[in-house]
């Protein structure tokens, strides 16, 4: 179930309505139900999928829990993390893996093996995998105390807001709060008001801005008619892909944090303005935060993250991207993107130095507003460039958009081309005021404005009429309706 | 119940019913009103002002011209034929058409009865529901022909016109509709047209699940005593490939087999393609008269609508 379908519209209210009247002790089992539900809506069997991960986490926190001996323990905690990973690797990296020996054989003129049957990617399950996978490396650590309560555990692991696309919540956040349900207050206006809001702002990023961009994106970057395009339409579908993909993932986190936050919940951010990264060490501490902190306590720092000296700060920076890269999809070009990333945030952090006495020497300050533009610019035209590999279909075809980019044509801005490609003048106009708003939003956040007490002052005709125009907005100029291909949330694939 | 409760509560309500009322409103404004006016017309008539309501798909409008009828022969009737209208969707808009008119005669044009198809693609089976009102024929028609799972959106359609927002006009806003009697009519010409015709004892059975809902429009016919009267409007063929040259004489046997159903089942059949000598004796020209291959334009639907009704089909 989609978050901008019909279905969840009737879904959600309805969960919640329930989750309101019934009483606190059943709350969970309720919202577990729901949860699963939401999930299986897809693929029912896939259900099976999400509760055998649960159940071996559940029964591997409770083992290392009970067991006091260190080995015990690891082998343990290595068992379920190996089941964990297999599940991964059979249903999302076995057809990759297969295709990637084929290709080597076929160089060798050995003949290819055959796979007699298809697997179809369960959604979300790189992140329910991580989140769970994470409960357990915590509870190894002793940071967080085996969940006893079942239930209660696999509605953390499934909770059905953040269950296919994240925020990867931790332990020590989401499970507490899941632990001490019955004392969450159900009912407070002013926390389903914000609540409300957030998920409005989530589906008009998601649904104006997002969805409309990818009209024009995925006629550029068609793996049939891409090399038609040249010059500035693809560096303009390029960062009308930076747009769609922040959009998709965000806008799908604001209506998780704002669904969530209606039943009592507070999920992580996962984005904090990262297109006003002043570099892509910045970047990364605003981008999918919730991963960037699951690499960095999981694998960075048992790698021995910074501790071993600079080289091998290197080696486990490029791996933890490598892995990041592998972990958005099984294909070369997502590895790409990640080595492309780790490569960047090395050399970002190796000249780190030189920058700032190159900039002190022509006499800029650090607050200097114009050096920051400077930085903030610079840095989104990388992350453009990694998402040109990443939004491609191959490192080929990267490579082609890459090249075709260089030449020049800057008449398609006034000669009509550029609105002959997908969407026209209208839809333009209305793609450009949507992002003014963002951007405005976007520079309120970085300033830290707390845009939700601003509003929640107003008095409640203006409150009305902001959610009345937003709603109407929403339903008018966004993406919807019987033509338009659910196919959706980027991240999902995940 | 605290008064702050019930002051909120008020808020909220005065909020939905505003955001109702806008909501209503501007789905009425973005809704494609070249089909669902005809029928937001039709309901719109006095009650029994119709004698004959005309029912089928674009052929049966491009043919027939309601206003000259009422004009030149005092016959009162409306069009409620619409784009690509299949036999389960023309069954539907007869008990529609006695639901709200309850006329004299329904005059079917058979051409989808060659097709076996119960809809089409969604926008034109969105242009037939969305344009019926909210009452029995359309919940029957919905639970009928629509799956399970799309139903939700021919009651809730907003989803489908929202994107005209970039194409509305002045007469968008407007709430009176300009169309009297569902006409149509077009001045583009065409001047290639060609056909075939196969000779009239050459017969194909219609489709099953076709000839089902032709029942049943018999039938309801017959208990709500509304005469039907079935005729097929002559088309032809863009191109002079010989599968579609086929196809067509393919239809025309459908066409011919419909003869043998309708005196089976005691209604009145004309199947224009056997009339077309006499016709083009009336006047009809292929260098004027048609505004695609399938169907007249505004000269040739009145040469045929007087040839009709000069015939007394509509008697």
């Amino acid at each position: 179930m989609m978050f901008n379908t019909l279905s969840f519209l009737i879904f959600f209210p309805l969960v919640v309505l329930i989750y309101f009247i019934i009483p606190k002790k059943i709350r969970y089992i309720w919202l577990l139900v729901a949860s699963y539900y939401f999930y299986m809506s897809w693929v029912p069997q896939y259900g099976i999928l999400l509760f055998v991960s649960t159940f071996i986490t559940y029964a591997g926190g409770l083992l290392i829990d009970k067991i006091k001996s260190k080995g015990g323990r690891k082998a343990i905690l290595i068992a379920s993390l190996l089941a964990n990973f297999s599940m991964l690797f059979v249903f999302k990296y076995f057809g990759f893996s297969i295709d990637t020996i084929n290709s080597v054989l076929s160089r060798i003129n050995v003949s290819v093996i055959e796979v007699p049957f298809t697997i179809v990617l369960p959604m979300g399950i790189s992140f329910y995998i991580f989140q769970a996978v994470g409960y357990l490396i915590d509870v190894y650590r002793e940071e967080t105390k085996a969940q006893k309560n079942f239930f209660k555990y696999a509605l953390f692991v499934s909770f059905f807001p953040q269950l296919v696309a994240g925020p990867i919540e931790r332990s020590g956040n989401l499970l507490n709060q899941i632990g001490n349900i019955e004392n969450i207050k159900v009912f407070n206006a002013k926390r389903i008001q914000d609540g409300f809001m957030i998920m409005l702002f989530g589906y008009f990023m998601k649904m104006i801005i997002s969805d409309r961009a990818k009209i024009f994106v995925d006629m550029v970057y068609h793996e049939g008619e891409y090399s038609k395009f040249v010059g500035l339409i693809p560096i303009i579908a390029t960062i009308l892909f930076a747009i769609q993909i922040y959009c998709d993932f965000a806008g799908y986190t604001y209506i998780a944090i704002g669904a969530a936050k209606i039943m009592g919940f507070e999920l992580m951010n996962n984005f904090n303005t990262p297109y006003l990264a002043v570099s892509i060490t910045d970047f990364w501490s605003r981008w999918h935060i919730s991963l960037t902190n699951w690499f960095k306590d999981y694998l960075y720092i048992p790698l021995g993250g910074n501790r071993k000296g600079k080289v091998r700060k290197y080696i486990n920076i490029f791996i933890v991207f490598l892995l990041s890269g592998l972990w958005h999809g099984a294909s070369w070009h997502f590895v790409a993107w990640g080595v492309i990333h780790g490569v960047m945030r090395i050399v970002d952090d190796l000249t780190a130095k030189l920058r700032d006495k190159i900039y002190s020497k022509l006499g800029f300050k650090e607050d200097d507003f114009g050096l920051k533009i400077y930085k903030m610019t610079v840095t989104f035209i990388l992350v453009c460039l990694a998402w040109v590999f990443f939004r491609a279909q191959s490192v080929g075809q990267a490579v082609s958009i890459i090249k075709n980019m260089f030449k020049w044509n800057p008449w398609v801005l006034t000669d009509g081309s550029l609105l002959n490609v997908a969407l026209d003048a209208k839809e333009m106009n209305v793609l450009i005021v949507a992002l003014a708003i963002l951007l405005i939003v976007d520079i309120c956040r970085y300033r830290n404005v707390k845009l939700l007490e601003l509003f929640a002052k107003q008095n409640w005709i203006f409150k009305g009429s902001i959610i009345i125009v937003t709603i109407m907005a929403i339903l008018l100029f966004g993406i919807y309706g019987s033509n338009y291909n659910a196919a959706s949330f980027i991240y999902f694939q995940f | 119940m605290s008064k702050k409760i019930i002051l909120n509560c008020i808020k909220i309500g005065v909020c939905l019913l505003i955001l109702t009322a806008l909501l209503l409103r501007t789905a009425y404004v973005v809704r494609d009103k070249q089909y669902t006016s005809v029928q937001d017309n039709f309901r719109q008539l006095p009650k029994d002002s119709v004698d004959v309501v005309f029912i089928g798909q674009s052929h049966c409008f491009c043919s027939i011209d309601p206003n000259l009828l009422a004009d030149e022969y005092g016959i009162e009737s409306f069009m409620l034929a619409t784009s690509a209208q299949t036999v389960p969707m023309s069954y539907y808009a007869a008990k529609e058409a006695i639901e709200c008119q309850h006329p004299k005669k329904i005059v079917m044009e058979v051409a989808y009865c060659a097709n076996d198809f119960r809809t089409v693609e969604d926008g034109m089976t969105h242009a037939f529901f969305d344009g019926m009102p909210n009452g029995k024929a359309k919940k029957e028609a919905i639970k009928d022909l629509i799956d399970k799972e799309d139903r939700i959106y021919y009651y809730l359609n907003f989803g489908m016109y929202h994107t005209r927002w970039k194409d509305l006009t002045e007469d968008d806003y407007k709430s009176n509709l300009t169309m009297k009697r569902g006409e149509y009519y077009s001045e583009d010409v065409f001047s290639n047209w060609d056909y075939p015709v196969v000779a009239a004892d050459e017969k194909k059975n219609m489709p099953e699940e076709m000839e089902r809902y032709m029942d049943l429009l018999v039938e309801l016919c017959k208990e709500e005593n509304v005469e039907l009267i079935l005729f097929c409007a002559p088309f032809g063929i863009q191109d002079d490939f010989d599968d579609r040259r086929e196809d067509l004489k393919e239809r025309q046997r459908i066409f011919n087999y419909i003869e043998d159903y309708a005196k089976e089942k005691n209604v009145r059949y004309y199947n224009l393609f056997n009339e077309l000598d006499s016709i083009y004796e009336y006047g009809l020209n292929d260098e004027t008269d048609w505004k695609d291959s399938q169907h007249l334009n505004a000269s040739g639907q009145k040469k045929l609508t007087r040839y009709m009704a000069e015939k007394g089909y509509f008697d």
